[in-house]
């Protein structure tokens, strides 16, 4: 039986590549269909907690010492959560010049680290204490991947400690970053707001990026609040009367912070970010569906056509074999067999062509994750396929007579 | 004889095959349009990153409702500014409003060595993206002379004065559309800078710089913006188009090309499917006398006749559903599609269309006869 099943396969060969390559095509479609509607949502998905439920976004928050100001915000009551963007400062040397700002990306950003021109982000030893790992923007000081710095950095009693930075890989200009936050009207912010492309002309020096458990090395090192990098979630009933309240109190602390008594009101209502960022999604799933559907009907209408083709030309040699004393399952074992080889295939090939786009096209590839959801479609459009190649053929077999199959014109 | 085979064969070809036949005219549908949502995406993204390029550049001030200043008052601040930021000044334009005229009021012009001067650019780009003016553009000696003249919008063409704050200007020329800034009753006049009184009511400005603006620069406009409206104005920070949206727009390439090539293939495998259940009739029509160039020619036609059908009903696919549900996503497709563009395309695809089914018909048509006599057209 498995004679004839792979004197079959191979006697239709050119065919079967065939199915190869729509099947492989049909699979990394998909993985970058979904893996591209999943990476336009991946800011929102970080921070929908706090814009999706009552509460505010801070914006005139730079320079706040992080610290304090959780302390401040643990003291006052109906906030549920918040989730600070945070900075620090690198310095060249032992004076205030030369400062270069460090974003600090948490547990939660940390998939959000940005795409690298060169090198790859790595943790540090974490029992070597005078060395932290960093990323850095692209520069005009030469600084690249590779390069060991010397650094200063100021604790919280104001001494002045020093660090061997080490720069494992450089982010190019356009790259989002956590906290990196625009000024612009307050009425437009939505979720990418907080995650603004960085540009090294635009901001007139480089910047590092770490992660906060990297950061944690230093020892009470000085880390302050960005610019509009304070979201707070209050608590679900919560009235409105209390939330204007709460802006007044965080209001009140940031005078006494700042010294500064005319310090605007710059409080934005988590309902306004919300509303923009629903808009945004909208228009992204308007840009996604006219391609979700072309990939779900050129595979469907690819598979009934394989199959169909298949079908009606291995169906003479089906009716011989049926004649000649073959069982029904025989034939579901033939065709069985067929699919499940060109399926085996299509995931090498698959994998071939991911591994070529990844040289090839390494920053869509990121975009790719295999979970779950893709699993699910795939394995769906399989289903169908084996479902249809099996039917089809036993379903002309039941209808028509043998001999009148056999004299079917060609 | 030869119509009468050709149409026989078409009307043979539905009877028999009339699931492979609409198969056949699906992916071709499906092919046509992908390939035109590929080529209108690219386009559109082409634009919409030269358009992100020049509002990256952009550094505007937009006053709140109601909120106006004279010109008179703005002069002092635009003067500074433009001093500081010197020749890296691309453009600048002024916008103001006539409340009692109903008009809106622009003004274009740029900076060269401590000199406000006429915008070349945006000449040539007004002149060419309006063909059907009427009319002219005020020359250069009008504008730095002052002279009380301007261009309007379409619908105002008998109009030859024209008054913004009880002066009087002389029309000379229509340009922008009817409806240019949204509704047709509004009204938009192209004022020379030099020629503006300075009682003119000024709500917007915005400078165009060569790069995108420093953090330096941009606060130094928001700062003059803000103390200069009392801080009833929005300052907008420029911000770089994200790497993100460019990967996201390369993506959808990828995915396109992928599915065209699936249609394609899909094309091929049944298309290649029905030419070889013909060797029998090809056969006989060869027996019978038929010339080799003449049974192309009918096949030809026939997949000719089906791709021309299905190019007409992806053509009514994309732009009675695929153009209006995706214009607001994808901004400029409506621009970018218009009937010649439609039959560059039909050409294109006409012709792959002809090469591939010529080989694959020249292919059965080289062994069927033989094949024919050696049994039944087996393979």
């Amino acid at each position: 039986m498995i004679d004839l099943c792979m004197s079959e396969y191979i006697k239709n060969i050119r065919r079967n590549i065939l199915i190869w390559l729509l099947l492989s095509a049909t699979n990394i479609m998909v993985l970058l269909t979904v893996g591209n509607m999943k990476t336009s949502y991946k800011y929102y998905n970080v921070i929908k907690d706090y814009i999706g439920n009552k509460g505010l976004c801070l914006l005139d928050t730079d320079g706040i010492l992080k610290d304090d100001f959780v302390k401040e915000l643990d003291s006052i009551k109906g906030i549920k959560s918040y989730k600070i963007f945070e900075e620090s400062g690198l310095y060249y040397d032992e004076g205030e010049n030369n400062i270069k700002k460090l974003y600090l990306f948490d547990k939660n950003d940390k998939k959000l680290m940005p795409a690298l021109k060169s090198g790859k982000w790595y943790e540090s030893n974490p029992n070597d204490k005078s060395i932290i790992n960093v990323l850095v923007s692209e520069n005009e000081y030469g600084i690249d991947s590779g390069d060991m710095i010397e650094s200063y950095y100021y604790d919280e009693n104001g001494s002045i400690k020093n660090v061997n930075i080490n720069v494992v890989g450089v982010f190019r200009d356009g790259e989002r970053i956590a906290g990196n936050i625009k000024y612009s009207p307050t009425d437009q912010m939505y979720y990418n707001s907080f995650y603004s492309p960085f540009d090294v002309k635009q901001n007139e020096d480089m910047i590092f990026v770490t992660t906060d458990k990297e950061f944690s090395k230093f020892n009470n090192a000085v880390k302050s609040v960005t610019y509009g990098g304070v979201l707070i979630r209050c608590d679900d009933s919560i009235s409105d009367e209390r939330v204007d309240e709460i802006a007044k109190e965080i209001r009140k602390y940031r005078i006494k912070v700042t010294n500064y008594e005319q310090l605007p009101s710059s409080t934005v209502e988590m309902k306004i970010i919300n509303n923009n960022s629903m808009v945004q999604i909208r228009k992204v799933k308007m840009e996604f569906m006219p391609f979700a559907i072309v990939v779900i009907m050129i595979s469907i209408i690819c598979i009934i056509s394989i199959s169909a083709v298949s079908t009606l030309e291995g169906l003479r040699n089906y009716t011989i074999y049926y004649i000649t004393g073959m069982k029904w399952n025989g034939i579901v074992k033939i065709t069985g067999f067929s699919i499940i080889c060109s399926i085996g295939m299509s995931v090498v090939l698959s994998t071939a062509e991911y591994l070529i786009m990844k040289v090839k096209f390494p920053r869509i590839v990121n975009r790719i994750s295999i979970g779950i959801e893709e699993g699910m479609i795939i394995a769906g459009i399989w289903l169908c396929f084996i479902f249809l190649a099996i039917i089809m053929p036993l379903s002309i077999l039941h209808r028509n007579k043998p001999a009148e199959l056999i004299k079917q014109e060609r | 004889m030869f119509c009468k085979l050709f149409i026989l064969n078409i009307r043979r070809f539905f009877k028999n095959n009339k699931m492979m036949i609409m198969i056949l005219l699906f992916s071709q549908i499906v092919s046509v349009v992908v390939s035109f949502m590929a080529y209108g995406m690219i386009m559109n993204t082409k634009r919409e990153s030269e358009s992100a390029g020049y509002s990256e550049r952009f550094l505007d001030a937009k006053s709140y409702h109601d909120v106006y200043l004279p010109l008179e008052k703005i002069k002092p601040s635009l003067y500074k500014l433009l001093k500081s930021y010197g020749n890296k000044v691309r453009s600048v334009v002024i916008d103001g409003y006539d409340k009692e005229e109903n008009t809106t009021i622009w003004m274009h012009f740029t900076y060269r060595n401590g000199n406000i001067i006429v915008d070349d650019e945006w000449k040539k780009t007004i002149l060419d993206s309006q063909p059907n003016r009427i009319g002219r553009l005020y020359t250069d000696d009008e504008f730095y002379s002052g002279k009380k003249v301007l261009v309007t919008n379409g619908g105002y063409d008998n109009v030859k004065k024209c008054y913004i704050n009880g002066t009087e200007y002389e029309v000379v020329g229509h340009f922008y559309e009817e409806g240019y800034i949204g509704n047709k009753s509004d009204k938009v006049v192209e004022v020379p800078f030099f020629s503006a009184d300075d009682e003119m009511q000024i709500d917007a400005i915005g400078i165009q710089l060569a790069t995108l603006p420093t953090v330096s620069e941009y606060n130094e406009f928001a700062t003059e913006m803000l103390s200069l409206f009392d801080n009833q104005v929005y300052v907008y920070m420029p911000e770089k188009f994200s790497n993100d949206v460019k990967y996201m727009y390369k993506t959808y390439f990828i995915i396109a090309a992928i599915i065209l090539g699936m249609s394609v293939i899909n094309i091929g495998i049944v298309y290649g499917y029905i030419l070889r259940t013909r060797t029998k009739y090809n056969a006989i029509l060869s027996l019978c006398g038929a010339k080799k160039i003449q049974i192309v020619i009918i096949n030809l036609l026939e997949i000719i006749s089906m791709c021309l059908v299905s190019y007409g009903v992806s053509l009514l696919l994309f732009n009675n559903v695929i153009i209006p549900y995706g214009k607001d996503v994808f901004i400029y497709f409506t621009d970018i599609f218009d009937k010649y563009l439609y039959e560059d395309f039909l050409t294109i695809y006409l012709m792959a269309v002809i090469i591939c089914a010529l080989y694959n018909i020249l292919k059965v048509l080289n062994k069927q006869t033989i094949t024919f006599i050696r049994g039944g057209g087996r393979k």
